[in-house]
């Protein structure tokens, strides 16, 4: 080869090679209709539904069945329809009874019905599921607790029954719940060991269960696949297959669903949803929710011991500022501890901003010339920095100063946990998901409650919330009638106490390509996919 | 003999040291300027492209990213120069020490500097500052220890160059104690070279800054740091509010690029006369 | 003596002075945990860890012991290949460094080819052409990629070519979203893809490369002309030079000379820039989502994630000592060629 050539080559090549990487046109992600492509935040560590981990609530209801099921509502405006707690449906149970003291339920289950496994349910499956999580006593357990179950007794093979200890005004709606969730005992026994009983390690990468999909193929970190299970008992969902795919960065996830490149991005900032609303291809369907954003004072710590102060942050704080600012407009104020819309839940008297006020409380308290406070945060909620700040900006007026530290998501959520709860101030979602005021006060607001991540302790208070749940009656009517007027007590009370501050009501956006419908909100916040469907 | 008079060195007229000198100035008279509260929050001005009210545009928050951008500047700065301030004298502290004494303590301190030569430092101070707390002074001591050693080792090379020169060792017949070889004759000749490095190592502590806050260690919100207003405006790059993260970058290149210019300026200068 | 032997004792004098940079690197990594307030058992367990766990993870660091006894079974555990489980991903740490090493070497390592090919050619080039202008613009243009911080170099490439001017695909990673991965046989997604015979894949792959490739390449190549240019500069008013030019060497010759003359100097540099970008390549990694080291690495500091963070210490002190060694074979390489 003479030297002349070589050298023509060596401009060449590179040149070429510049053409076709700069020249190269994008190609079209092959994507089928059937496949729902999901630009996720996180994807799950493991299929357990009692150890929750960042994605999981996305996923594993997929995976699994539940006995009974909240009917839907009608549509919105934006297309969504939300959970109805009034109806239940049948599901893995065909139909129930109770006694007459509603402390002895019996369930008849659905026969036939196959796992992912190929394994027949039965109510065996119901017992193992729910020993399961009583031993591990975390989620589950505590929605045992909190329903009064006692224990729980295999009948016959379709029959099973529960005994409560005491009657429980929400017990049915619990089962409606994804946790605890209905395992495949028969495919579980074989996996678990000595060691293991439960086979909690053969759960973190697959799962057995009678859901409409199954795990295809399981990328920790990266993502996860689904595809529809052959033995589902329903009819086969519309999406055959579900790719559930990690993109770290939330502009990222709205830059892949404006091109089109993925069907729906999840954790979008509010300034991202309002584009998504303007991009003809693409949609954000909305509900009210059950998310609220508020701010946690813990009254072990100073100065929040002292009810005064409490009042003050509250009053020291414009809620419509910080619905503007973070939440651009969408959303609306908290009414209290408990979202509006919730069985039972009211309007209570909470607190109109007034910095004046605000000061004057924190004189009567001791703090004439105002306090210094520390606030913690992290991005758990995509908002928590910017409220954090607005907070900071909002209370400086009443002299309540403020130091923002920002910690780990991973630290907010186990030092906000039951066993630690050694942060004075801070900011964290709260979102309950029985649509009701008794179940969320017992969770958010006792020293038993799972959530209740500020220790609050108001023995009267803890009295009544066990007094208002631990009812049960035949017809809804009677039920709420009782509940409602203590509830509605109980909710004032909260709210005069303070343990919070009661920021903002988010709402539930989910940001989707506008081909994709039969979204039904749910009280996890989590889809299911099997409900939608891609119409041209 | 090689002798670097400092005068010699230092061109007036380098379009670098105006740069120094006006950054500088607005850092220092920032409070003086009628500018915004670099903390405040406009509620009705979030995400604003630049205007006549806001001229760098605001912040995702509703801050002012000029007044940001001025306000970093003092912290940046200032963080800069104390860091390099404290590495230069403990270059000559323990430079000087151990470039004089040479011997066992010598070959392990240098050692042990040659570990920091020849690894990205940035990760190690981004690892400690993860740990470590957020306040000023431990990212000052974490830049201190990333620049140190280069110090020392300029200091030491310049003075083992020295140790065996004439006028040390007539210096030690006439009975001059070491301490006073070191401190009156040596030093004032060692230093100059060292001195020269000096711009180009505060450009390094600027951008180690600025890399700590957009990684999230170090300086946190609301803070005012150049690294961490990228940082912030980094996702609203590709939905077109570029100015958040544009303009802070503009105010890190324009400083490191004057104190660039004065450093080869200072090198040029130096080679000349030293031939 | 013969080369291959002197490359021997190469590679055992670098081993030797390796070593404690590796040793160093990993008592530091060590040190780094037992640093701050924090239990270096829930650092490494993680926050959401129950009490059982952290206490079984605290017993085998061996907290209770003296710090030297905790650093022996630190090395042992690293000697044996248990580099630990991040708790953030519930992956063991060695072998998720394993599968991430590709992505990093081939973005280091094409931005480093196209830094090194643009700096030693301009700033050989500008040399020769000392004064006019385009010594003067290439001068300019290093001292401006050195000014600029490389996170901000990258940001701002994104925001005019692949917002602006929708030349390049969005920093999404090595591949689009559902793009398939060639069948691993190196790791690096371009060779693999030409081994495969799937050539629009080679190409998309270099797509999502040559963004992030560039923004490495400026900030090392600016370095790199710098002293390029420097050398050449000097070596040009050599004497040796000038004696070969005025007997009438042929110009190719005396360029070919000097570029061996000057590589020990130009290699050096490369050397402590490439360590450089080590670091500057992870901020890189973390804009352009690449899914390397720096990424992971970066990730696990914010996190807390220390097991991960240890890793990442260590695996660069390693990198750095195969830098250096490749360097002393270079420099050997060039002088072998030189006595020829």
């Amino acid at each position: 080869m003479s030297k002349r050539f070589l050298n023509k080559l060596l401009f060449i090549l590179p040149l070429a090679v510049i053409f076709g990487t700069v020249g190269s046109v994008p190609s079209q992600s092959a994507e089928t209709s059937t496949v729902l492509t999901i630009a996720a935040q996180d994807i799950p560590l493991a299929f357990d539904s009692d150890i929750l981990t960042p994605g999981g609530q996305q996923i594993i209801p997929q995976l699994f069945e539940p006995l009974v099921e909240f009917g839907y509502g009608r549509p919105n405006s934006t297309g969504a329809r939300s959970i109805d707690v009034t109806k239940i449906g049948a599901r893995l149970a065909t139909s129930w009874t109770k006694n007459s003291t509603g402390t002895k339920y019996v369930f008849n289950l659905r026969s036939g019905i196959k796992s992912n496994f190929g394994n027949e349910f039965s109510a065996a499956d119901v017992k193992w599921s729910w020993d399961k999580s009583i031993a591990q006593g975390r989620t589950g357990n505590f929605l045992r607790n909190i329903s009064n179950v006692k224990e729980l007794k295999v009948i016959s093979k379709y029959k099973i029954e529960f005994t409560l200890d005491k009657p429980n005004a929400f017990f049915i709606q619990v089962l409606a719940l994804n946790t605890p969730a209905i395992y495949d005992s028969v495919q579980m026994k074989k996996v678990a060991t000595a060691a293991d009983p439960w086979g909690l390690i053969w759960l973190k990468s697959n799962a057995a269960g009678f859901g409409p999909y199954m795990i295809d193929t399981y990328q920790a970190g990266t993502q996860v696949i689904l595809k529809t299970n052959p033995n589902y008992y329903r009819a086969a969902p519309y999406f055959t297959k579900v790719i559930y795919r990690s993109v770290p960065e939330a502009s990222n996830r709205a830059q892949l669903l404006s091109s089109g490149d993925v069907d729906w991005a999840e954790g979008l900032t509010f300034d991202q949803i309002s584009r998504v609303n303007s991009n003809p291809k693409t949609v954000v369907r909305s509900t009210d929710g059950n998310l609220q954003v508020r701010l946690v004072m813990n009254p072990k710590f100073k100065p929040f011991d002292d009810v005064r102060v409490r009042q003050a942050v509250n009053y020291a704080i414009d809620k419509a500022v910080i619905g503007k600012a973070v939440f651009k407009g969408y959303g609306q104020e908290m009414v209290g501890p408990v979202p509006s819309g919730f069985e039972c839940s009211i309007k209570t008297t909470s607190y109109k901003v007034d910095y004046a006020k605000a000061k004057s409380l924190l004189a009567a308290a001791g703090y004439p010339d105002g306090v210094s406070v520390k606030l913690l945060y992290s991005e758990y909620s995509i908002w928590d920095p910017e409220v954090a700040l607005q907070v900071q900006q909002e209370l400086r007026k009443a002299n309540i100063t403020v130091e923002l530290e920002k910690i780990t998501n991973a630290s907010i959520i186990s030092r906000s946990a039951v066993t630690t709860r050694d942060m004075p101030f801070f900011v964290l979602f709260e979102q309950t998901q029985i649509p009701d005021a008794g179940y969320s006060l017992g969770l958010t607001s006792i020293p038993t409650g799972a959530a209740n991540r500020g220790g609050y302790n108001n023995p009267t208070f803890t009295a009544g919330v066990d007094a208002a749940n631990n009812i049960s009656d035949d017809s809804g009517q009677k039920l709420s009638d009782k509940r409602c007027p203590m509830l509605a007590t109980l909710q004032q009370t909260h709210v005069d106490d303070a343990p919070w501050a009661y920021l903002w009501r988010t709402g539930a956006h989910f940001a989707m390509s506008k081909q994709i419908q039969g979204w039904v909100w749910r009280s996890d916040n989590a889809p299911r996919w099997a409900d939608l469907k891609r119409v041209n | 003999m090689r002798i670097i008079k400092l005068k010699k060195i230092i061109n007036p007229l380098n379009v670098g040291y105006f740069i120094i000198v006006f950054y500088t100035l607005l850092a220092i008279l920032a409070p003086l300027l009628h500018l915004k509260d670099p903390k405040q929050i406009y509620v009705d001005n979030m995400l604003s492209k630049p205007s006549s009210e806001f001229l760098l545009g605001t912040d995702l928050n509703g801050m002012d990213i000029l007044s940001r951008t001025i306000y970093a500047a003092r912290l940046d700065l200032s963080i800069a120069f104390a860091a390099v301030f404290l590495s230069f004298i403990i270059g000559i502290a323990v430079g000087s020490l151990i470039g004089f004494m040479g011997g066992f303590i010598d070959s392990v301190v240098t050692r042990i500097l040659d570990l920091f030569q020849a690894y990205p430092v940035l990760i190690l101070a981004l690892a400690i500052s993860g740990i470590a707390s957020d306040s000023l002074i431990t990212v000052v001591f974490i830049i201190t220890l990333v620049d140190a050693p280069v110090f020392i080792r300029l200091v030491r090379s310049e003075v083992i160059k020295l140790k065996s020169a004439l006028f040390v060792e007539s210096a030690k017949a006439l009975g001059n104690n070491d301490f006073r070889i070191v401190f009156r004759h040596i030093l004032p000749i060692a230093i100059p070279p060292v001195l020269i490095q000096i711009p180009i190592r505060i450009a390094y502590s600027i951008n180690i800054v600025a890399a700590m806050a957009f990684v999230g260690v170090g300086i946190q919100q609301p803070t005012p740091e150049w690294g961490s207003m990228i940082k912030l405006g980094t996702p609203y790059i590709s939905s077109g509010e570029w100015w958040m993260a544009i303009f802070p970058g503009i105010a890190i290149f324009g400083i490191c690029l004057a104190l660039n210019m004065i450093s080869d300026e200072l090198q040029k200068k130096s080679l000349r006369s030293r031939s | 003596m013969t080369f291959l032997k002197k490359l021997f004792l190469l590679f055992v004098k670098r081993f030797a002075l390796s070593a404690p940079l590796i040793l160093g690197a990993s008592f530091l990594s060590f040190g780094i945990l037992r640093l701050g307030n924090s239990n270096p058992a829930i650092l490494v367990a993680g926050p959401q860890a129950d009490a059982a766990t952290i206490n079984r993870i605290g017993e085998e660091l061996g907290l209770t012991k003296p710090f030297l006894e905790q650093y022996f079974i630190y090395l042992q555990k690293l000697l044996s290949g248990d580099w630990g489980t991040s708790w953030n991903s519930g992956l063991p740490v060695l072998k998720d460094m394993l599968g991430r090493i590709p992505a990093t070497l081939e973005l280091l390592g094409f931005g480093l080819v196209l830094g090194v090919i643009g700096g030693v050619t301009l700033g050989f080039i500008s040399a020769k052409k000392q004064g006019k202008s385009f010594d003067s613009i290439s001068r300019s243009l290093s001292l401006i990629g050195v000014s600029m911080p490389i996170f901000w170099i990258g940001l701002l490439l994104i925001s005019v070519f692949t917002f602006n001017f929708r030349i390049f695909p969005p920093p999404l990673g090595r591949l689009g979203l559902f793009d398939l991965a060639p069948e691993k046989v190196t790791g690096f997604y371009t060779v693999d893809s030409l081994i495969a015979g799937d050539f629009g894949l080679f190409f998309k792959s270099l797509r999502y490369m040559l963004l992030p490739a560039i923004t490495i390449a400026i900030v090392a190549g600016s370095q790199i002309l710098k002293q390029a240019r420097a050398s050449t500069l000097e070596l040009l008013k050599s004497e040796g030079v000038r004696f070969y030019k005025s007997h009438g060497m042929s110009q190719f010759k005396i360029n070919k000379m000097i570029l061996q003359l000057a590589s020990p100097t130009i290699f050096t540099t490369i050397a402590m820039t490439t360590i450089y970008a080590l670091a500057g390549s992870a901020l890189v990694e973390l804009i352009f989502s690449w899914g390397g080291l720096g990424q992971w690495g970066l990730a696990a500091i914010t996190s807390l994630d220390y097991s991960v963070v240890q890793a990442y210490v260590m695996i660069l002190a390693i990198g750095s000592a195969i830098i250096f060694l490749l360097l002393d074979i270079s420099v050997a390489l060039v002088d072998k060629r030189k006595l020829q």
